[in-house]
């Protein structure tokens, strides 16, 4: 029945829609909450002069390409003496899963989101290695 | 409609009545002795350096309500988000100079006084309310049972340790009264009424 199958296909169609709505930022942040909320706190507060904010951050707002490559590499402090932890590298994650976190983390702290696909990504991670 | 508001107003005061706090318990052994007298578990006497080096010891403590915590200052795990709340803690209760925040490092081969000191003034409290203490590495481990606390060496933990994150709170005779998961802000949110129940009860 030739109603039937466009029903499907819309089902189909709409279903996809909601699994992008719903599935991608929920997996975003539930990969914040693991990784990253003991340092850097569930709201990007961060703990004064210990770990930086980055519900404001420059790295946030600017370049994903820069982002991914901190994620990747992760950063040693400039001042190892005043310094107290670094920021991790997060190699062990895949490329789905950065993209998942830059674009759950430009959604919190940007206004004007740019959101970014797993080609990017993986080229960027590439691009910094 | 008269009726009614009376008795609404009847039941917010039982209940309000109803939420009235229980007093907080002592935590750990009680034990009694042959002679029927009850020994209450207190914190063991110790002598440790603050982010000032200056000695403190259990009986500079003695007559104050403290909130204590296990960490080191290089934790890459539980410790921001702990230091975090304990930032609520110390935020919410700067009009009680009966109030102290006792942070024990459990890695004192890294945080030296000067460490301390300098991880202090980053999160810019004051050492009159919140003191970071560090010594010999067996005494701050094995004070951390008194404080019904876990802190284990492991090399195969971030940062080389393994511990708890509580928070526990302690009276002004070094009894154990309450703690919490000091990375959960809603179990310290409840452990906040704790500490409001303590001070507001004399510290006993
Ligand atoms: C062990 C604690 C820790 C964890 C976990 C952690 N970070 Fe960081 N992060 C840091 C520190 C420390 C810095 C500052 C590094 C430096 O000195 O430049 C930092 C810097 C950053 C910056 C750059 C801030 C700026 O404006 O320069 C971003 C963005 C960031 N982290 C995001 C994350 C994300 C996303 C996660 C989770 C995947 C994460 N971090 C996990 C400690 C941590």
């Amino acid at each position: 029945m030739a109603v039937n199958k466009y029903a499907y296909r819309f089902f189909f169609l709409f279903f996809l829609v909601v699994a992008w709505h719903c599935g991608v930022p929920q997996e975003g942040k539930s990969l914040y909450t693991e990784n990253c909320v003991n340092c850097h706190m569930a709201d990007g507060s961060g703990l004064p002069g210990i770990i930086p904010a980055i519900n404001a951050s420059l790295v946030i707002k600017g370049p994903y390409q820069e982002l991914a490559c901190l994620l990747y590499n992760g950063r040693q402090p400039a001042d190892t003496i005043k310094s107290f932890v670094a920021m991790p590298s997060f190699k062990t994650l895949t490329e789905t899963q950065i993209t998942n976190l830059i674009n759950y983390v430009k959604k919190e702290w940007t206004e004007d989101p740019q959101f970014v696909s797993e080609q990017e990504v993986a080229a960027a991670v590439k691009a910094c290695q | 409609m008269r009726y009614f508001f009376i008795i609404a107003l009847a039941a917010v005061l039982i209940t309000s009545g109803c939420q009235e706090k229980k007093p907080l318990p002592i935590i750990g052994n009680i034990e009694t002795t042959a002679t029927g007298d009850t020994i209450y578990p207190v914190i063991r006497d110790f002598s440790f350096i603050n982010q000032d080096s200056q000695v403190v010891t259990n009986k500079d403590l003695l007559g104050k309500v403290t909130i204590a915590d296990f960490f080191f200052t290089s934790c890459p795990s539980i410790c921001p988000i702990v230091k975090k709340q304990e930032l609520r803690l110390y935020d919410r209760f700067d009009n009680y100079p009966d109030l102290m925040l006792v942070s024990f490092t459990i890695d004192p081969k890294r945080d030296t006084p000067e460490r301390l000191h300098l991880y202090a003034q980053n999160l810019e409290v004051d050492p009159k309310r919140w003191v970071f203490l560090t010594g010999p590495k067996d005494e701050l481990h094995a004070i951390s049972k008194d404080y019904v606390s876990i802190v284990l060496e492991d090399p195969d933990a971030p940062g080389g340790f393994d511990h708890s994150g509580r928070l526990i709170l302690v009276d002004k005779n070094a009894h154990v009264r309450s703690f919490c998961n000091g990375t959960d802000p809603k179990e310290v949110d409840r452990f906040m009424e704790d500490v409001q129940w303590l001070l507001d009860n004399g510290g006993e």
